[in-house]
This record gives structure tokens, sequence and C-alpha cells, in this order.
């Protein structure tokens, strides 16, 4: 899988897609459609993503962060 | 007396659930196993001074009432269907308070299932510090529930909690009927959000400070530095720290023996109480200390919320064999003893995470095997210079890190529709940890383990006693006893089997007293090639001026660098270790896992010594 690379900054979640299950813990876990996010880039090893959400850190695989659709703000 | 109600604490993964259940239960409760699922939970009866009818039941984490993974089941049943034949009577829900919005979608579907519950927000003292208000009336008004604020670090709100789980209509109907399955998340989540948007008021502090640290600790190459230092200490103190503790517990046991040991008119008695009976519990004792720093460590890095951090850190290495960042602690504690890597591995919440993770961690090596390396390189790389043999020892750290890799790639491959794990994991601020919760936690590691594996080793330290002494008892020379015994006896049985590896039947004898401990490899030599040196440092030094010149009954030499090199294949990849069995046996409720591991283990382990022996003999190494 082609890995997504963005800018740091703010974004837009837009819409959720994919696997179902992933897409319902992000859910879960508050990202929803129109929230802002921060991204922040990747872990080391080019690995987990981190992003801030709602002023909490949270870190994903690049296959979950691909379930989000993202618009950038900046 | 009547039942005791049922009382259940449900919340996300890392909400101060465990907190809040030592101070209820004041730490005094069982670990169960799930029936059907080889999850735990536990369950305790609640401090009598806060009320004395309540059974407490810690659940593993959840995000909501829809279960992706098999410890969510559990939560979900434990919840829906009671625990052991028993309704659940009412529920805490345990939201964080720094996390508090996000947090509040278990309310709304405990709300919906109708099912009498409390809100606890835990954190108040970091709410209190950061400014931040939740206004506890709105929420208690918008839920239907009482909401109380717990202070984890001091067990502040304790007594209101319980008053308001007192107050609760324990006999309101339930909504046995809705499913969670046509629960439109997005919109209910959506709802929620909108909703619940004006009951905290917060400022930006906490997650400012987290930054800040976050800015070395996650850094992308100064990040694993300090990971690998932080490893470091702990793993050392594993070793270190626990050495003295180690040896006062050796020594306490070997004095108490030696006490014992003349006080009976029978020679067979005062021996069997001595040294089966009292060195078997000084078997299984000995093991507490590193147990008991290695979980002091890991609830180190848990309080203070560093392990989110780490695991997210090494998520995508491990994902490479088929494992979740949070494998990690296990993977490495498993260096130092394989026991308290697999006990640790409970903390996955991925089924598949936990059973990859625990069929390996026997591969890596462990500090057991030290002394069989130590012999061996010593005997290899005698009169040569030092670095070689440490050189040597460093492949075979490496290799066995390898060998526990492909492993752990075959069993991706067999456990792939095991539930799949998520890494999704939230970074939770930085906390100071509290000194007595550490305590409790390792102590009830300890304790787990002590119960757990106590008895089988104890009962096998037993047999492997009885089978060195009968059935030449009487014999005065103890070393002409062990070497006409039952043990030895079955050593000379496995002479075939050990020939294809270049041993005799007392090397055989050697492997089958390593099953009792791996180390007890070198003193099983020692015993058989009739050292009777005093101190060890004599005892390695004869031993190996023996292993130099013993032959078999062929006249071969026994000890060459191809066969010693099969004995070190053999003792990388064999599990002989009956109280990692013991363990992973208990751990994994599988005694089909349990055997496949073990047989497998060995007959690879002797087909790849086999292999190597004859492979270097035919390529004219001797």
């Amino acid at each position: 899988m082609k890995r997504r690379i963005l800018n740091h900054g703010i974004y837009q979640i837009e819409s959720l897609t994919g696997d179902l299950k992933t897409q319902e813990r992000l859910l879960e876990l508050g990202f929803l459609p129109g929230q802002n996010i921060e991204y922040k880039g990747s872990l080391a090893f080019q690995g987990a993503i981190l992003l801030v959400l709602d002023n909490t850190q949270i870190a994903l695989r690049e296959e979950e962060f691909n379930c989000l659709n993202l618009k950038s703000l900046v | 007396m009547s039942q005791p109600k049922i009382l259940s604490l449900v919340g996300t993964p890392n909400s101060g659930k465990t907190t809040l259940y030592n101070w209820l239960t004041r730490s005094r409760f069982k670990t169960v196993n799930y029936p059907g699922a080889t999850v735990d939970y536990s369950i305790g009866a609640m401090n009598p001074i806060l009320a004395d009818d309540w059974d407490v039941v810690d659940t593993p984490g959840v995000y909501s009432l829809h279960p992706k993974s098999t410890d969510e089941e559990v939560t979900f049943k434990v919840i829906q269907e009671g625990i052991e034949g028993h309704v659940t009577d009412a529920v805490v829900i345990v939201v964080d308070g720094t996390q508090f919005s996000r947090h509040l979608l278990l309310a709304a579907e405990l709300k919906s299932l109708q099912i009498p519950f409390v809100i606890a927000v835990t954190m108040a003292d970091l709410l209190k510090q950061n400014h931040e208000v939740i206004d506890i009336d709105k929420v208690a008004q918008y839920f239907g529930a009482p909401v109380v604020l717990i202070n984890g670090l001091k067990g502040e709100g304790l007594q209101e909690l319980v008053a308001a789980v007192k107050s609760l209509n324990l006999s309101q109907e339930r909504n046995k009927n809705f499913d969670f399955k046509n629960e439109d998340l997005a919109k209910t989540l959506a709802k929620l959000k909108k909703d619940t948007a004006t009951f905290i008021k917060r400022t930006r502090e906490a997650v400012r400070s987290a930054n800040a640290i976050d800015k070395w600790a996650l850094h992308p190459i100064l990040g694993p530095l300090i990971l690998f230092a932080i490893m470091f200490v702990i793993f050392s103190s594993v070793y270190w720290v626990a050495a003295p503790f180690m040896d006062i517990i050796d020594f306490s046991f070997n004095s108490l023996a030696d006490f014992v040991e003349p006080l009976f008119p029978s020679v067979l008695l005062g021996e069997f109480l001595a040294r089966a009976l009292i060195l078997g519990i000084g078997g299984v004792v000995i093991f507490a200390p590193q147990i008991f720093i290695l979980f002091f460590g890991i609830s180190i890095l848990e309080s203070s919320g560093y392990l989110a951090r780490a695991a997210a850190m090494l998520d995508k290495p491990l994902s490479k064999i088929g494992l979740s960042g949070r494998s990690f602690i296990s993977l490495l504690s498993g260096h130092a003893c394989a026991i308290p890597a697999i006990m640790a591995a409970r903390n996955l919440s991925s089924k598949r995470d936990r059973m990859i993770t625990q069929f390996i961690v026997p591969l890596l090596s462990c500090s057991a095997r030290l002394p069989v390396y130590g012999l061996l390189l010593t005997f290899l790389f005698e009169g040569e210079a030092a670095w070689k043999a440490g050189f040597m020892l460093t492949v075979i750290y490496f290799v066995s890190i390898v060998v526990s890799a492909i492993a752990a790639a075959v069993m991706n491959k067999i456990f792939s529709q095991q539930d799949a794990s998520f890494l999704l994991i939230e970074l939770p601020v930085y906390r100071r940890p509290r000194l007595w919760v550490l305590i409790i936690s390792a102590w009830d590691r300890t304790k787990s383990f002590v119960k757990r594996a106590g008895p089988v080793i104890f009962v096998l330290s037993i047999i492997m006693w009885t089978t060195t002494v009968f059935p030449n008892y009487s014999e005065q020379d103890k070393n002409l006893r062990t070497q006409t015994s039952y043990a030895a006896s079955a050593g000379k049985v496995l002479e075939p089997i050990m020939r294809p590896m270049g041993a005799d039947w007392r090397v055989g004898y050697g492997l089958i007293a390593a099953f009792a401990a791996r180390e007890v490899f070198v003193s099983a030599l020692t015993v058989m090639f009739n050292i009777t040196a005093d101190d060890e440092d004599a005892q390695a030094n004869s031993l190996r001026q023996v292993m130099h010149e013993a032959k078999n009954e062929r006249g071969e030499t026994i000890f060459t660098p191809s066969s010693c090199v099969g004995l070190i294949i053999f003792f990388m990849i064999a599990l002989q270790c009956m109280s990692t069995v013991t363990i992973y046996r208990k751990e994994s409720g599988s005694l089909k896992l349990t055997i496949i591991q073990l047989v497998s283990f060995n007959l690879i382990a002797y087909a790849l010594a086999v292999t190597a022996v004859q492979g270097l003999r035919f390529l004219g190494v001797a």
C-alpha cells in the first residue's frame, strides 16, 4: 500500500472508508465526520501515525489512518 | 447469608478502572478465566467499610458495547449475562475525566439497555490541576444516572460512589431487545458530542505538558534510544537487583535443608524432607524476586503513561512478524525469564497477539540458558581470546531472535482468523505513578505465579529427586547412587537417540535433568562425570578437563566442536523448562497448544542439532 504523506497541520475528517471494524473503532475513539484533527507525522521506523484529536494524542497504523478521508484546513 | 450483589466496573483502557477496583476491594481479589474464553477478569469482595454485600468485577477495557475482540466480548457478556450464574446488578462506568467528552458512548449504550449504572469520573486530581470543570449535575441529568468524581491517587470519592450505587433502583426492568448491530454509531456519537459539548470546560495545559515530553519521547530517532535506555534499566534490574534477593532465598532454603536433613533418624526421610520438599519449595520461590521486579518496572511504565507510547513506537517492526507493539514487553522479558514474559502477555488485548507472543517467548534466550552456553562456549574457545566466546554468545542471542521471528510468522499464518489487532491507541497524559499501586500490582503477579506454577514445579522436583535416588537409595556414595538411579537408566535408554547428536547417556541424563531447570544441566554433568570439587569454579574447571577426556563406550570423544554446537542449538530451541510449560498451559488455557509447543520445539531442536552435528562432521569438523 502506498504511504499517504501529509504536511503537519490541521485537517478535517470528511468521511470514513474501508474496513467496517476499523471504521467502528475510529468512530468510538471520536473520529467523526466533520471533526478537526492535527496531523503530527510518523513515529520511529516510519511506523504509527500520530494525530491529535480533541486535545488527545492518538497513534494509529497506516491502514487505520487510510480509513480517514481528510481535507486540509491550513 | 444472602448472595452478594455484583457490581461490574466497565471503562475504556487506561481509564483508571483497575486503580478504582483496587481501592474498592482493598486489592483482595482473585483473577479468573471467563468460561469459554482465555480472558481474565478479576472479582473481589468490596471493602466491608464501604459495603458488605457487594462483589466487584474488573472487566477488560472497552470503548463501546460493539465487541471487536474476545476481551471485549467478555465485558459485554459480564454486563448482559452476568458471571457464574449471577446477573450483574449494577455497573460503574469509569470515565477518564481528561478524555471526558469522547468516553461517554458506554454511558449512552448502558442507558439504552436500562441497566442501573453510576458514572465514576476518574483523574479528578488532574482535572483540578488543569483547571477543568465537569458539570456533573448536567451529566447526571442527561444520562439519568449518578455521577461521582474519583481521585485515584488518594482514594477520594469512594464513599460517595458506593452511596450512589446503593441508591440505584436495581429491580428496574431491563431492555434485553436493544440490538447494537442496528445502531447507527456515527449518528449516536454525533448526537452525544453535540448534547454534551457544554458539560466540560477544559484548557490545553495537560496536553501541552505531554507534548513537551513527547517531543523527545516520541522523536523518530531519540524516541527508540530513550526506550532502549529505559528497558535496559528495567532488565538490568531484573538481573542485578533480583540477584541478591535470589541469593538470600537460595541460601535460606539451602541452610534450612542442611539444618533439617540430619534431624531425622532415617537418612532417606531427612534427605527427602530437605532435598525434595524444602528445596522443591525453594525452586519455586527463587523466581519471585525477578517476577516482582519485572512487573514493578512494567507497572511504572503503565501507570506513567509511557507504555502506550512504547507500544506505538514498536508497532511497525513487530507488525512485520504479525505482532503488535504491545507485545514488546513480553518479548523483551523473555530474555530474562519466560515465565513472567508469558504472564505479561495477559495484558495484550488481541487474542491473536497474546497466543503468538506466549507461544514464541520460550524460544528467546532466557537467563537459565546462560550457564549452559557459558560452559560450552568456554570449552569450545578454551585458551583463545575472550572476545570469540563473547561474539558467539551474541550470535546465539541474535539467532534466537531470528528463530522466534520465524516462529511468530508461522503462527501468524495459523492464527490469521483470530481477532486481528488494532493499534489505534490513545496516548494518555503523563502521570506520576503511585508507589503502593506499583507494589500491589507487582505483588499480585508474583502471588499469581507462585499459586499457578508452584504446585506443579513442586511435584516435578519431588519426581526428579525420587528418580535420582532410587533404586540404589542405600548407597553412601551419592555420585555412584545417582549414576545407578532410574534417571541415569532413562539416560541410557535415550543413548540411541543421543548418539546422532554426538552425545552419550550421561549427556542424555543431563538433558533429562534440565527439564527441572535448564541450568541444572551443568550440575547434572558434574554428577555424571563424578566431579568432586567443592566450589563452583573448581567444579567448572574440573568439568571442562573431564569433558576434554570423556569418551563414549566405543572410545570416541564425546565433547567435540560439532557435538558442542549441536548441544547449543538444542538448548536454543528445546522447551525443557517445566515451569514454563506449566505457566504456558495455565495462561494459554489450551492443553493442545501446550503439547504442540512442547513436542514441536523439542523435535525441531533435536532435528536441527543432529543436522548440525552430522553436517559439521561431513565437512570434516570433529
